[in-house]
């Protein structure tokens, strides 16, 4: 449970192939590479790569139960700079910047095993009610 | 989808793939669909009963990997850049969002492991009234 008063907090998810495969039929992206281990590997890659949406989707979701019922996501924007793969532990992180008006900025990120930020970006959030 | 075998990160495929800007994908009609809703729900790892629409749902409705030829024809594969949602009107149960991606530039770049092509796409995802509900900003990489 994310406390709603903290100025951080962090998850962390795991993607098993069963869960990649739950992401591509739920998104529509079956590209090879989250699911068959002969293409990703013929691409350089040692493992199946989770899908950046996906990770997009697990700080989405950090960020909306972090604000459940005070406010809703107006901006998610991420960039990519590592991968991160099945069955590895990715940690899911958000942190406070900023605050103006009804307005909270907040610094987001994922970071795999060795503390390496795979994902970085921001957030926006509109509050809808009551104290930040 | 499925790659070319052949590398072609030459000029003649970055021009391609200049010429290219403009392009749009067909476009394409979208439900937030109970059932659908709780299929994305589930492999976000939330409650798969809840009924909130998650901010990033509109990812469910991109063609991803993008299908425009000139794409495939540079370098091997695909990989995510980044993505960004503007949620101007958040989502609800129900409602029909009418989309067309747009290719709108591209950039070459000297990568770690070679040359590689940075695509962006343009998605904007409008209510049938012409609402715009969510832009999408994808950078997505050609290797």
């Amino acid at each position: 449970m994310t406390d709603p008063q903290a100025e951080e907090t962090t998850r962390v998810e795991s993607a098993s192939l069963r869960t990649l495969v739950q992401y591509a039929g739920a998104s529509g992206d079956f590209y090879e590479m989250h699911y068959d281990i002969p293409f990703a590997q013929a691409r350089g890659h040692r493992e199946l790569a989770v899908h950046g949406l996906l990770k997009t989707g697990w700080l989405g979701r950090l960020v909306e139960e972090w604000f459940a019922g005070r406010g809703r996501i107006t901006v998610l924007d991420v960039s990519y700079r590592g991968m991160d793969f099945r069955d590895e532990p990715v940690t899911c992180a958000g942190r406070v910047t900023g605050r103006k008006g009804d307005r909270v900025a907040l610094e987001v990120w994922t970071a795999s095993a060795d503390g390496t930020r795979t994902t970085i970006g921001t957030a926006e959030v509109e509050l809808t009610k009551g104290p930040a | 989808m499925t790659d070319t075998t052949e590398s072609s990160t030459g000029t003649d495929a970055f021009d391609a793939l200049q010429r290219a800007i403009g392009w749009t994908a067909e476009e394409r009609v979208d439900v937030v669909e109970r059932r659908h809703l709780r299929d994305y729900r589930r492999a976000l790892g939330a409650d798969e009963n809840g009924t909130d629409v998650p901010a990033t749902i509109t990812a469910c409705f991109l063609t991803e990997p993008p299908t425009m030829p000139e794409a495939l024809a540079y370098g091997l594969g695909w990989i995510n850049g980044g993505d960004r949602f503007e949620v101007h009107r958040p989502l609800q149960l129900g409602d029909e969002v009418t989309s067309q991606l747009t290719f709108t530039g591209v950039e070459e770049k000297k990568g770690r492991t070679g040359t590689l092509a940075l695509l962006t796409f343009v998605t904007d995802f409008r209510l049938p009234d012409g609402t715009l509900a969510v832009r999408h900003v994808g950078t997505r990489v050609r290797r």
